[in-house]
């Protein structure tokens, strides 16, 4: 398991890596949006969705300097213990991507990264009361607006194929642990926008459709 | 185009591992009873069980509740604290007589597990005491109630 520290020095030796590059002219530009949250909800009903946007720099086809930005929402209710959980907010990430095939200059790529990702988020909870077992009272379980922050790393690997002149779809599958959640209050939050649902490590998962903007001129 | 055709098909596997990986299930605590835990020591420190028959009951308005029944070599004592009060008595009737109250002030958070694990409402003592026919002293060792049943407090016997 990559812990924070080693997610750090991953982040830094490959902005290190890339520095040696920055001289090189940019190759081009993909804007891409992830249509994974929408693809999610029909295999998982009531849970949580998600919209993103993405622009990522291509540096001599090997380092990809990347910016994510995306709205995570709930507004469900569990079927076993009827917890009703809402939030709305939205979340950034920063990272880059590294091409594991650079000196191939065919269309797609396979590739290995990182990202950081925050967000700050307002959460409701409204669950049934818990009745005491031994004394028999009621105690009421609601939380309204309870204000948290979260910070948390990506190790990300994936796909980018072209599917028609410009035009590219990709898939990137992503482990993210996290790195601070506060202020904790009454069990803290179960789904975190741009992170997901859980308080460990979990996987998640993009799928893209984007376009290239090509800035290398092909001679005639 | 081969190379394309390569691609293309990891697209595909990493469709099918996505699936996989989005149908694991959350991880809900083993326990689903939010209990302390008190443990008995002699005056050297050393872990001790009663000898006799010990029998431990909160103390509720609407009559006591038996926690612990007329256990014999006790040297432990998993006990309950309410939800709405800040204060629970608990009486350890020794067999012989006598008894000992013990006092546990605490406060009461009502916690989200997760939607799928349900709710639970843990606790934080804020401090103990008895009186002292056969208990020496309490030390408040570890003050989180929840449902990890970790050592709480220390019951020290003359």
């Amino acid at each position: 398991m990559m812990n924070a520290k080693t997610f750090r020095l991953f982040i830094v030796s490959l902005f290190i890596a890339s520095a040696g590059y920055a001289a090189s002219p940019l190759r081009g530009f993909y804007l891409s949006g992830d249509v994974f949250g929408y693809i999610y909800p029909i295999f998982v009903k009531d849970r949580y969705y998600s919209s993103e946007l993405s622009a990522t720099l291509d540096i001599a086809n090997r380092f990809f300097p990347t910016v994510e930005v995306g709205i995570g929402h709930t507004d469900m209710v569990s079927e076993l213990y009827e917890i009703g959980y809402r939030t709305r907010a939205p979340y950034y990430r920063v990272g880059m991507d590294y091409n594991m095939q650079y000196k191939s200059d065919k269309p797609g790529y396979i590739f290995l990264g990182a990202r950081v990702g925050y967000t700050s988020f307002d959460y409701t909870v409204d669950a049934p009361p818990l009745v005491d077992p031994v004394w028999g009272d009621e105690a009421p379980v609601q939380f309204a607006d309870v204000p948290c922050r979260a910070v948390w790393a990506e190790a990300v690997g994936g796909v980018r194929a072209e599917v028609a002149k410009n035009f590219y779809m990709g898939w990137s599958l992503r482990y993210k642990y996290p790195i601070y959640r506060g202020p904790i209050a009454n069990g803290g939050p179960w789904y975190v926008p741009g992170f997901g649902a859980g308080k460990k490590g979990v996987l998640g998962a993009t799928y893209t459709i984007g376009y290239y903007f090509n800035f290398i001129r092909k001679k005639p | 185009m081969p190379h394309r055709r390569y691609i293309l098909r990891l697209l595909g596997a990493l469709l099918v591992i996505t699936g996989v990986g989005a149908c694991s299930g959350g991880d809900c605590p083993i326990n689903n009873t939010v209990q302390g835990k008190m443990v008995f020591y002699d005056l050297q420190g050393d872990p001790v069980a009663y000898t006799g028959v010990l029998t431990v009951s909160v103390v509720r308005p609407q009559g006591d509740s038996v926690v612990l029944n007329q256990k014999a070599g006790a040297s432990e004592v998993l006990f309950p604290l309410s939800y709405m009060h800040s204060t629970d008595t608990l009486v350890f009737a020794y067999g012989d007589g006598v008894d000992d109250s013990l006092y546990i002030s605490h406060t009461n958070i009502p916690t989200l597990v997760s939607v799928d694990c349900g709710t639970a409402m843990y606790h934080t003592i804020t401090a103990v005491s008895s009186t002292h026919h056969w208990i020496d002293t309490l030390i408040l060792k570890s003050s989180e109630v929840n449902y990890d049943e970790r050592e709480n407090i220390q019951v020290i016997y003359r």
